[in-house]
């Protein structure tokens, strides 16, 4: 059964990273996320993943605000595998950059297509099926 | 073959996505303006999503093709000349600068239906871009002016998914130069991953209008097979020449013949059908996790060709 994101008969979800309880739990798979890049920052692979990761980050949080563990995330990453002593084949302006942005933009497109269609007066209205003679949702 | 000493193209996981994420992009305007040429209201919404999903997706893999460039500030250096700036480079029989083009108007025509999506399903509410909703919408509704845009966008949204099979098959590497099926099989595989997505999300949005939601997934089913009956043509064409041929090179033949094919196309044409079109659940949630299974799927198959396509190296 498909699980609605918002109905026009509920009220609007507050963004995810505004509510203290989920943000321990997203820090956390921020900093897991980082590590992992880390590890598997040998080339440009952790760069690209750093993407999937934002991306994944946005449809698991549906919110736009996803861009900001991911690119925690990615930081973490970085941060760790520079730290490491990773530096070879590494562009010490682009890498980062080009890196953070994609982190960020993965974060906005992944999350932020579930906040468009939050907002879509047709996506997110009651099905009709749902909806008896009156109005009434059942 | 073995007078091959091509060296691969270095291409890694940037294109790996670009190639995946351009494909939904591609196969998402194509599928969103078929849906808007059909006229019919259902059909609104799902192709909404598509508009949706094109535009910011083919944004994020012009970003990974500068990413993956060497010097990545002289990405313009692909549209235009710099030795005589602002002319054009345009290298028609060279498969990458095509593409270049064919990346910028596809990207102008998702723009354009991004943007009118976003004013027709009201996302944007600004009085002062009324006139600009009334002077896109008939590029979007059937009509003659509203048919040629729609089509030609769709025509974009296919080249999109499928030039990159194009610039493969035009490379010297042995695997890719002698499977003049890429082509259309990342087309098919575009279509296919796009109507998933499409349907992915329209679901756990809790979008109305599943019959059309589930239109679009019977259209991606049909993209899928397209894409298996290509994929057995090529397979048989790569009979021909096993020791070069990705789908038999190693350990990348095992990982098409173990993973690729039984999970990410035999598994999900077998839960779309049953359910689609036999009224019959395999598993529970069956066209879920058969269109989440079909876009693994044209993920793992990109991953193939790409590193795959490369692996021939290894055996010189």
């Amino acid at each position: 059964v498909a699980r609605p994101i918002s109905s026009s008969t509920e009220p609007r979800r507050r963004p995810v990273l505004l509510r203290r309880s989920e943000a321990g739990r997203i820090g956390i798979i921020a900093l897991v996320l980082g590590v992992v890049q880390a590890v598997l920052f040998y080339d440009h692979f952790a760069v690209a993943l750093t993407l999937l990761f934002g991306l994944g980050l946005g449809l698991w949080l549906r919110t736009w605000e996803a861009a900001v563990p991911a690119l925690a995330a990615f930081l973490v990453g970085y941060l760790l595998a520079v730290g490491t002593g990773w530096l070879h084949d590494a562009r010490p302006l682009w890498e980062p950059l080009l890196g953070g942005m994609l982190a960020v933009l993965g974060g906005v497109v992944g999350g932020g297509i579930f906040d468009v269609l939050r907002r879509d007066v047709d996506a997110t209205a009651p099905a009709p099926a749902r909806v008896d003679s009156i109005g009434r949702r059942f | 073959v073995d007078s091959v000493f091509v060296a691969p193209a270095g291409w890694s996981w940037d294109i790996i996505l670009y190639f995946f994420l351009g494909g939904i992009a591609g196969g998402a305007l194509f599928l969103a303006n078929l849906l808007r040429l059909s006229g019919a209201q259902p059909t609104l919404v799902p192709a909404r999503i598509g508009y949706y999903i094109a535009f910011p997706l083919v944004n994020l893999c012009g970003l990974l093709l500068i990413k993956d460039l060497g010097r990545p500030e002289r990405f313009w250096h692909m549209l235009l000349q710099s030795e005589r700036f602002p002319l054009p480079m345009l290298k028609w029989w060279a498969p990458m600068s095509v593409g270049s083009w064919v990346l910028t108007f596809f990207g102008l025509a998702a723009f354009i239906s991004f943007v009118y999506a976003l004013l027709e399903g009201r996302v944007i509410r600004w009085d002062r871009l009324d006139p600009l909703q009334r002077w896109l919408a008939p590029l979007h509704r059937p009509g003659v002016l509203g048919a040629i845009y729609l089509v030609g966008g769709a025509g974009l949204g296919l080249l999109m998914a499928g030039y990159t099979g194009i610039l493969l098959n035009n490379t010297s590497a042995p695997t890719w130069s002698q499977d003049p099926l890429l082509a259309p099989m990342f087309m098919a595989s575009g279509v296919a991953s796009a109507g998933a997505a499409m349907f992915l999300l329209g679901h756990f949005a809790g979008a109305d209008a599943p019959s059309a939601r589930h239109a679009v997934l019977r259209v991606a089913l049909v993209a899928l097979i397209v894409e298996a009956v290509l994929l057995v043509g090529a397979v048989a064409m790569g009979l021909t020449h096993i020791s070069t041929s990705t789908y038999f090179l190693g350990l990348w033949g095992a990982f098409f013949w173990l993973i690729v094919l039984p999970l990410g196309i035999a598994a999900p044409i077998l839960l779309l059908w049953t359910a689609e079109h036999r009224d019959r659940l395999l598993v529970r949630n069956a066209p879920v996790v058969g269109a989440a299974l079909l876009l693994i799927g044209a993920f793992l198959f990109r991953t193939l060709e790409v590193l795959g396509g490369q692996a021939y190296f290894q055996l010189y």
